[in-house]
Parts: C-alpha cells; sequence; structure tokens
C-alpha cells in the first residue's frame, strides 16, 4: 500500500436548510437562478491524512462535524468541496443493525448485513460462527431478532459488523454499548485489527477511549480542525477548550468576585477563572480563599487526564486575608454518584501548615496515587479553621473534575478502588 | 468521441448496476419475498390465494353484474382468464413502482449510515413484485391449459415481453424512487394517478370498446402494448403485432437509461434530505 490510507484534502460541506419543503422544489424550477435556502457549513476545509495500519481518533462536542466527517471519509455523503481519496476497502460501523430486520433471525441478519456491505454471502456465513462466539447469544441466533433484548441486539450487530475484513475501518461511538464486559472486548476486537495492520478511525467524545486506542487525534470543533496529532497533546487541547467553555458560561451566570492578587511566592497562583468556575460551590467565611486547585503529573506538568493508577499532584493554591494562627486543608475525590471516594487533610497526615498573616499565600500538594476504576471523577477541597469546630475559611465542590482512564494494557478494573495486593496459593 | 463514450456509458450504466450487485439484489429478493409471508400463518399460500380472490372478484364485477364480454367464446370462464391475464402484468408493475417510490425512505437508515450503491433498493422491489407474478401466471397458465385453448408456442416468447415489461417498470421505479425523496408528494399522487392508469389501460375491458377518438390514449400508454402482448402470447397464441413491440423495447429502454441516469445523478443528495 501507498504510504496514504485516507487522503482528506481540503473538505467542506454545506447543508442547505430550506424554510419549507416546497422552496426545494421552487429552487429546482429556477435552476440556482433564485436562492431559497441558507446555508450551514458543518465541516469548513479540512484537510489530513491517515497513515495505513494507524488508528485516527476523531474527537470533539456534540454537533461539531466528526459524524458527517466520517461520513464523509465513508463515501456516504458528498463534500461540497475537496476531495477524500481512500486506498483499499472501507468498512463503515456507522450504526449498529443499519439494516437489520426484526423479523428475521440473527444468522439470516448477519448474513444479510454482510450482503449489504459488499461481501459474498459465503464468506459472511463463513464468519457467522465467530460473530455468535463474540457476541454470546447462544441459540438465539436462530430465533427473530425482535425477540432479542437490546443488549443481545446491539451485541451481535457490534459482532457482525467488526468481524469483516476491510482495510479501512470507521467506527462511530458505537462502542459505548454493552456491558463493560462487553466494551471490554471490543476493543480487543479492536486491538487485533490494529496488529493486523488495519486503519482505523475512530469517532467519540469519550477521550479515556480515544486515548488508549489511538495512535493519533484529531480534535474538531464548530467544522474546522483545532488540532491533529499526538493523543494526550490534543486531548489536553480539547480539555482545555471545554474548560474554557464552562468558564463563558460561568460568566455569563455568575457575578464575576473581585479579589485583588497578590503574588507572594514563586509556587503559589490566582486563577481568575477558577473563581469564576466554582462560584456555584463555594461556601465559608471567606478570611482565606483557595485561589486555584491543578492536578498535576508526578514531574508536576499540568494533566487533563490520569493514566489508572497514576502518581499525581493535587496542589491547591490558598490565599489569606485575616491572620490565620491554624488551619487545616483538606480534599476529596469523588465519584459520579458523590461518594467521597479517596481523601484526607493536613490534620490526619501530621503536616501542619505554619501560621499565616493576612495577605500571605500557602500551597500544598497532595502527592498520591489513582487507583481507581476508570471514569469521571471530581475533587472538592476545604479549608477548616481547626479540628474542633465546622467552620470554614473555604469549602468548594467540583474545585476539579478529571478523568481516570483505563488501564493501558486492558484489565478490567471490577471495584471502584483497586489496592496492590499479594497472592499466594498454595497447592 | 468523448461524448459519444459517455453516452455510451450511461446505456450500459443501468445493466450494469445489475450484473455487479446480482448477489445483493438476490440476497434482498429472497428477504423481501420470505418477509411477505414470514409472520403469518397460512405462510406462501397468500401468494395465491390473493390474486385468486382479486380475480373471483373482478370476475363477479364485471363479467357478472356489469356483463362485459369478451375472450374467445364471451363465456365467464374465457373472461376471468382474460381478465387476470391483463392483471398480472399490471400488478407487477403498479407495485413494483408504488414500493419504489417509498423504498428509498423506508430503507434511511441504510443511506445514511452504510456504504451501498442505492440503485439497488428500487431494483430489488421491482424484481420481488416480478416474482411474484410468477406465481399468478402459473395459475394463469394451468387454467389456459386446462380451460382454454391450451398452451402454444408463442409462449417462448413471454420472457421476451417480461423483460420489456422488467425495463419499463425499473425505469419508472428509478424515477419515481429519486423524486419522493425529494417531494413527498409523489407518494401521494402515485396512488391516484396508477388507479387512472389502470382503468385507461385495457385490463377490465377489450380495447376495441375504448372509442376510437380516444384511440391515441391507448398508443400512448406502454403498459398497454405489454398487456396486448401478454394476451397474444398465452391466449391467442400468436405473434404480438411487431411495431407495437418495436415501439415498446425502444420506450422501455428509454425508461431503464432514462430512469437510471436521474437516479445516479440524484442520489448523492439523498442522504443530505433524508
Amino acid at each position: 500500500m501507498s504510504g496514504v490510507a485516507v487522503d482528506v484534502e481540503a473538505v467542506s460541506k454545506a447543508y442547505r436548510i430550506y424554510a419549507h419543503p416546497r422552496h426545494r422544489l421552487l429552487e429546482a424550477l429556477w435552476r440556482g437562478r433564485r436562492q431559497y435556502h441558507r446555508e450551514f457549513w458543518a465541516l469548513r476545509n479540512i484537510t489530513f491524512q491517515i497513515r495505513p495500519g494507524s488508528t485516527l481518533g476523531i474527537i470533539g462536542m456534540n454537533g461539531s462535524g466528526k459524524s458527517t466527517l466520517l461520513q464523509v471519509i465513508a463515501g456516504i455523503v458528498q463534500p461540497t468541496d475537496g476531495r477524500v481519496t481512500a486506498h483499499g476497502r472501507i468498512a463503515s460501523l456507522l450504526e449498529l443493525g443499519a439494516g437489520f430486520n426484526p423479523e428475521f433471525t440473527g444468522r439470516e441478519n448477519v448474513v444479510m448485513q454482510g450482503t449489504i456491505m459488499g461481501f459474498p454471502p459465503e464468506e459472511t456465513r463463513a464468519r457467522v460462527p465467530a460473530i455468535e462466539a463474540f457476541a454470546e447469544i447462544g441459540d438465539f441466533i436462530d430465533q427473530p431478532v425482535k425477540t432479542y433484548s437490546s443488549g443481545m441486539f446491539v451485541r451481535l450487530a457490534f459482532a457482525a459488523a467488526i468481524h469483516v475484513d476491510p482495510d479501512v475501518l470507521l467506527v462511530d461511538e458505537a462502542l459505548a454499548v454493552g456491558d463493560a464486559i462487553f466494551q471490554h472486548r471490543c476493543i480487543r476486537r479492536i486491538r487485533e485489527l490494529q496488529d493486523q495492520g488495519k486503519t482505523i478511525v475512530f469517532v467519540s467524545h469519550d477521550i479515556g477511549t480515544v486515548k488508549a486506542l489511538c495512535s493519533e487525534v484529531l480534535f474538531i470543533d464548530a467544522g474546522e480542525v483545532r488540532g491533529i496529532g499526538d493523543p494526550s497533546d490534543v486531548a489536553n487541547l480539547y480539555h482545555a477548550h471545554i474548560a474554557g467553555l464552562e468558564t463563558k458560561r460561568a460568566e455569563l451566570t455568575e457575578p464575576v468576585l473581585s479579589i485583588p492578587v497578590t503574588p507572594t511566592s514563586s509556587v503559589f497562583r490566582a486563577n481568575p477563572t477558577f473563581d469564576q468556575r466554582v462560584g456555584l460551590f463555594r461556601h465559608g467565611t471567606g478570611a482565606a480563599r483557595i485561589r486555584d486547585v491543578e492536578l498535576l503529573d508526578e514531574q508536576l506538568r499540568p494533566l487533563a487526564a490520569a493514566d489508572f493508577n497514576q502518581e499525581i499532584v493535587l496542589r491547591v493554591h490558598v490565599e489569606f486575608y485575616q491572620d490565620a494562627p491554624t488551619c487545616i486543608l483538606g480534599y476529596f475525590v469523588r465519584d459520579k454518584t458523590g461518594t467521597n471516594v479517596i481523601g484526607t487533610n493536613t490534620y490526619e497526615e501530621n503536616t501542619a501548615i505554619p501560621p499565616r498573616k493576612s495577605g500571605e499565600t500557602v500551597v500544598v500538594d497532595f502527592r498520591y496515587r489513582l487507583p481507581l476504576m476508570p471514569g469521571t471523577y471530581s475533587v472538592t477541597t476545604a479549608l477548616a479553621y481547626n479540628r474542633y469546630s465546622a467552620t470554614y475559611f473555604d469549602w468548594i465542590d467540583n474545585a476539579l473534575v478529571f478523568e481516570v482512564l483505563p488501564p493501558p494494557d486492558g484489565r478490567i478494573i471490577h471495584s471502584k478502588v483497586w489496592l496492590p495486593l499479594q497472592i499466594t496459593t498454595h497447592a | 468521441m468523448a461524448a459519444i463514450a459517455t453516452f455510451a456509458r450511461s446505456l450500459i450504466a443501468p445493466f450494469r448496476i445489475l450484473v455487479v450487485h446480482r448477489t445483493t439484489i438476490e440476497a434482498f429478493v429472497r428477504r423481501d419475498i420470505r418477509g411477505r409471508y414470514v409472520t403469518s400463518v397460512m405462510g406462501l399460500s397468500w401468494a395465491i390465494i390473493q390474486p385468486l380472490a382479486l380475480l373471483l372478484l373482478y370476475t363477479f364485477v364485471f363479467s357478472y353484474i356489469l356483463k362485459i364480454r369478451f375472450g374467445a367464446n364471451g363465456t365467464t370462464g374465457s373472461f376471468a382468464l382474460y381478465l387476470f391475464c391483463g392483471m398480472l402484468p399490471w400488478l407487477a408493475f403498479a407495485e413494483g413502482v408504488t414500493r419504489s417510490a417509498s423504498v428509498i425512505v423506508e430503507q434511511a437508515p441504510l443511506i445514511k449510515k452504510v456504504v451501498f450503491p442505492s440503485e439497488i433498493l428500487p431494483a430489488y422491489v421491482v424484481l420481488s413484485a416480478l416474482v411474484m407474478e410468477f406465481v399468478g401466471l402459473a395459475i394463469l397458465l394451468v387454467g389456459v391449459g386446462l380451460f382454454y385453448r391450451g398452451l402454444g408456442w408463442t409462449l417462448v416468447l413471454l420472457p421476451v415481453v417480461m423483460v420489456f415489461q422488467f425495463l419499463f417498470t425499473m425505469g419508472v421505479g428509478w424515477m419515481l424512487a429519486s423524486l419522493n425523496v425529494f417531494l413527498r408528494d409523489v407518494g401521494q399522487v402515485l396512488g391516484l394517478g396508477l388507479t387512472l392508469w389502470m382503468f385507461l389501460t385495457p385490463i377490465f375491458y377489450p380495447a376495441e370498446l375504448m372509442p376510437a377518438r380516444y384511440g391515441w390514449v391507448l398508443y400512448l400508454n406502454p403498459m398497454y402494448y405489454v398487456v396486448q402482448a401478454y394476451r397474444d402470447v398465452i391466449l391467442e397464441q400468436r405473434f404480438p403485432i411487431a411495431p407495437q413491440m418495436l415501439v415498446l423495447a425502444a420506450v422501455a429502454t428509454a425508461s431503464f437509461v432514462l430512469g437510471h441516469w436521474f437516479f445516479r445523478r440524484s442520489k448523492h443528495a439523498f442522504v443530505d434530505v433524508l
């Protein structure tokens, strides 16, 4: 194969929006001399190349154009401008079970889907055992698809779609289906395809999966490429973009707090967008305030998403507006349901914060590992007066939201927290 | 030269598409025919019951109540065979174009989510209707063999007529399939139009009953040639009228090529509209 599997050259896609169906007819009758539509540009001037055997992730928010881009690559949607050249056979997995007929058995539908995708029936029929085993639906393979549970339907459709033999496979968020074990197996299958040297294009808004699977990531926003390259770099860009949007939203809803920034040490920093963002989630006397919370890697570089069990540093910047002879800083890491998964404070860990005077600052680093089930977590930080009273200088929920990515080796984390252990077997 | 080559290519294109995708089309036709009956208790017997019931109804109304007489000896039995012979190609045509008109919209998930030659969607519904026609045709031939003049050697011409019928239906089917994506009103107009067309085609009455001053209506109607040819080769055991056959061949091929041309030109916009 040549050096390029898919070549996307200056692709733009405009959709014509008509206020009424008859306007489309009128416009056709006027043969372009009158315009009844307004244009919506779903993609603007997109150029990139995919090398054979690589896996490209496309990330972006809802409506950013990533699915349209995939449809254009697949050849389903014709670009308004520009050109897509693909070398080799493309299979697209844009919707699970597209073309399944519920009245027919799983086996019939699988063979039919293969035929629709352009594979000879014998070839698909030969693959049915593998598909059946992958989907784990047992005897249901010979039952009408309408009798399937939604989980079975999705498993079969996915199994059928992924057991084809294309040169280029396009996958659209279809992985976000099935239970954890099935998802895990899907990822394995994708890795197998990667090992076989297949080119894969993978669209998702789940940054974790994209980072885990892709050799390159493209970030698209409002139909334009905002970044392409190394997964971590682009993921950080994406996170920064989302954080930026959150700040904008906060600006719209929250009055801006105006606390003077008085830098007193080189480490301390006050982040004005932080104040805006957490406005809703904070309470306390305000005699001292948390001015920023950062998630850093072990070398103190900013981190957008943490790997499973990665050593991280949670850095909390505090500024005092009154003298504080004692204070205790603590944090919680919470899961989606709001359960405190891990957390501690400076008192329990026997690390006293020295007395602070008004105008002074302190920066506290909590260094620990994140042996957490992959998913989204939030950080709550609080600065208390002392261990006896429940009064706080500042308490902030959702000071930081971060993600824990799946282990790169593909192992499943079955519990919320994983602790190192030693296993001994006695025969 | 280039223009001629392009023209030649668009002439061949619709034939090519059917040949290249024959396996897929066959799979679709199979599934479609099985799909008609897979959930019904009586299964495939409906394929026989339905045309027979229609035949009984039409015979009762036109022959018994309205006392229209035509056919070899003017009996009710020969009327039934005459009627049935004209009905079969018409029903296949009507079903083919009606379903073609809606098939793209119905199969929108395929259009939007799968790389897929959409030409084969109208093709499979037209062919499926044609396959169903064979069931009726078998009944007709048994009837003609037992109760009429018997089966003549002119039957060998029937496949030729059916090829023209298919080409014509396919062209109209492609055209309507594409139009209905952009103009959903087509589906509404079609039912009315087909009813009108059916009564303008001498199915329930002999062509001779058409007043002479409206005779031209018949000659503009390709389905009239088809119906006539069916009756000639099956019932009358004679050659179809040669000039009519030539016109039919030309019209059918033109419909096929133009319909496909129109479909192919517009199909890339389907996904933007669906």
